[in-house]
């Protein structure tokens, strides 16, 4: 075993989120303000006791972390930019277990929808502009190559993919925070159009304007506050930056050594997981992680996840809150909220509760060739 | 005349080689000099045992496409107008894995694995641009 020294000794004691779509009226650090807020008002806390901030940096030159600590007024004994969710939350895990900080935020904020910012063209590194010469754009281009082959290597089909997003689509028709709420039969998907084939456009996540914030202390003090919240009792990470040079770059390679040091240094098992959160900026991320975290056999996800089983009321409800392509483009931030909400049992709002959740999972990562992280959260009684 | 309006290549220090051989209709590919590691797009060392002393090889130009991908939407100028494109991963019998097009062929017929070998095509003057065609064209 590893990583005694964290699981089992930080908990989540606050969440925050902003509304999410369009929100003009606020800059990005306006918007990371006001999650950090939130967070803070559900957790209990005083500001004062936050003695480390942690910020994503959004797009646009928003989410400096100098300018948010400013803006929060904060004077924390550590403040550092993080590239990512999942960064974010094992840094701050880290931070309290190690006693360094005692209550610890993490931050994102964003209004790329207001503002207009679009993803960077570069896809991988292909050093020069050999992407442009050759048409290669956005950066769903790799979830396209990586269904292409998963068709050709298992016989998937597209109305098989569209299970996915069939499933977020319900999901999100009762989040009362998702950006899009109507639910989308396997007929309605089959009609959406191309974007890059063999990907439609429900496959593809928005670009919303939103924030999320969380705050993190130890059991301990946890218990002196009116959300003692779950605890994390998994993690696994692992980079990767081979890209196409990887042998297994078509199925999302840092998954699979990821999902070992997940399962390796936990007492859950598959079966305990009440439900899965993917980081799906493209919908076949989702038939990844079922195959790469063990839910099923490698090869098999496009027919597992067929039949209502990812659905809410299924054997494993995957992206209860819609996704990226329904709920919000939060780059990971909206599935450990959505995590806490559902084992906090405070969806009840339009029957979107998973009934009993008491152990949830988040996998997050950069991009489909690149980093991820893991996290297994549950309510210790 | 028809105007060739989609990216050109933007000739660099590190790319020039591969560009210029292309006018000769040659694919070059680099090789480490010390492990004898083969990649393609250029980097200036040699990212398995990081030495700096580095060549340009030719390539047989004849691999197999490993996954393909269809536009129906374009962000790139000169893209826009020849939707529905194709680009393709192709992987060289030497090994590297690059991003390019398969042409002389429709996309619906396009498959996985597909073994496909390089063309030349002279967009302007003095440039050409290496594609890929199945290698029973
Ligand atoms: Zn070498």
């Amino acid at each position: 075993m590893a990583l005694e020294s964290v699981l089992g000794r930080v908990n989540i004691v606050g969440i925050g989120a902003t509304r999410q779509g369009k929100l003009p009226e606020y800059s990005a650090d306006d918007i990371a303000v006001l999650a950090f807020r939130e967070a803070l008002r559900d957790s209990g806390l005083q500001k004062s006791d936050i003695d480390g901030l942690l910020v994503q940096r959004s797009y646009g030159d928003a989410g400096d972390i100098k300018e948010i600590g400013h803006r929060l007024g904060l004077e924390p004994v550590v403040g550092d930019s993080v590239g990512h969710h999942g960064e974010a939350v094992h840094k701050a895990a880290m931070l309290v277990a190690s006693g360094m900080c005692k209550y610890v935020a993490v931050v994102y904020g964003t209004n790329q929808r207001t503002n207009r910012n679009r993803f960077g063209r570069n896809v991988y590194h292909m050093g020069g502009n050999f992407d442009e010469v050759y048409g290669l754009s956005n950066p769903g281009a790799t979830a396209a190559f990586n269904y292409r082959r998963r068709m050709a290597d298992f016989g998937a089909t597209e109305e098989q993919l569209g299970a996915i997003a069939v499933a977020q689509s319900k999901g999100a028709s009762l989040n009362p925070l998702a950006v899009y709420r109507d639910a989308l039969t396997i007929d309605e998907y089959m009609d959406q159009r191309y974007v890059i084939a063999p990907l439609r456009i429900v496959d593809f996540c928005m670009v919303s304007d939103g924030g999320f914030a969380m705050i993190f202390t130890s059991p301990e003090r946890a218990r002196d506050l009116p959300k003692p919240g779950p605890t994390i009792v998994g993690m696994g990470a692992q980079a990767s930056f081979l890209e196409l040079d990887h042998p297994r770059a078509m199925y999302h390679p840092s998954q699979l050594p990821n999902a070992k040091m997940l399962w390796d240094n936990t007492d859950v098992k598959h079966e305990d997981v009440d439900a899965l959160y993917v980081q799906d900026a493209y919908t076949p991320n989702v038939f990844s992680a079922l195959e790469n975290y063990g839910f099923c056999e490698f090869g098999t996800a496009h027919e597992w996840a067929q039949g209502g089983r990812i659905e809410l009321g299924g054997e494993l409800p995957v992206n209860v809150h819609g996704g990226q392509n329904r709920f919000s483009y939060m780059v990971g931030w909206h599935n450990t909220y959505d995590a806490v909400t559902q084992l906090r049992n405070e969806a009840m709002e339009r029957e979107r509760q998973v009934p009993d959740a008491n152990t949830i999972m988040v996998t997050v990562s950069t991009g489909h060739w690149q980093s991820t992280w893991s996290m297994i959260y549950r309510n210790e009684r | 005349m028809n105007e060739y309006d989609k990216p050109m290549p933007i000739v660099t220090d590190l790319n020039r080689p591969h560009w210029e051989a292309a006018k000769e209709h040659r694919f070059v590919i680099q090789k480490c000099s010390d492990c004898g590691h083969v990649w393609f797009p250029p980097m200036s060392i040699c990212n398995v045992c990081l030495s700096d002393r580095i060549e340009w090889v030719d390539s047989k130009g004849t691999g197999k496409v490993h996954s393909f991908i269809v536009y129906h939407q374009a962000w790139l100028p000169g893209w826009l107008k020849v939707t529905p494109y194709n680009v393709a991963i192709i992987e060289l019998d030497e090994g590297p894995r690059f991003v390019n097009n398969i042409v002389g062929i429709e996309n619906d017929d396009i498959q996985v694995d597909m073994p496909v070998r390089v063309v030349f095509e002279d967009v302007t003057s003095d440039t050409t641009i290496p594609r890929f065609t199945p290698l029973t064209a």
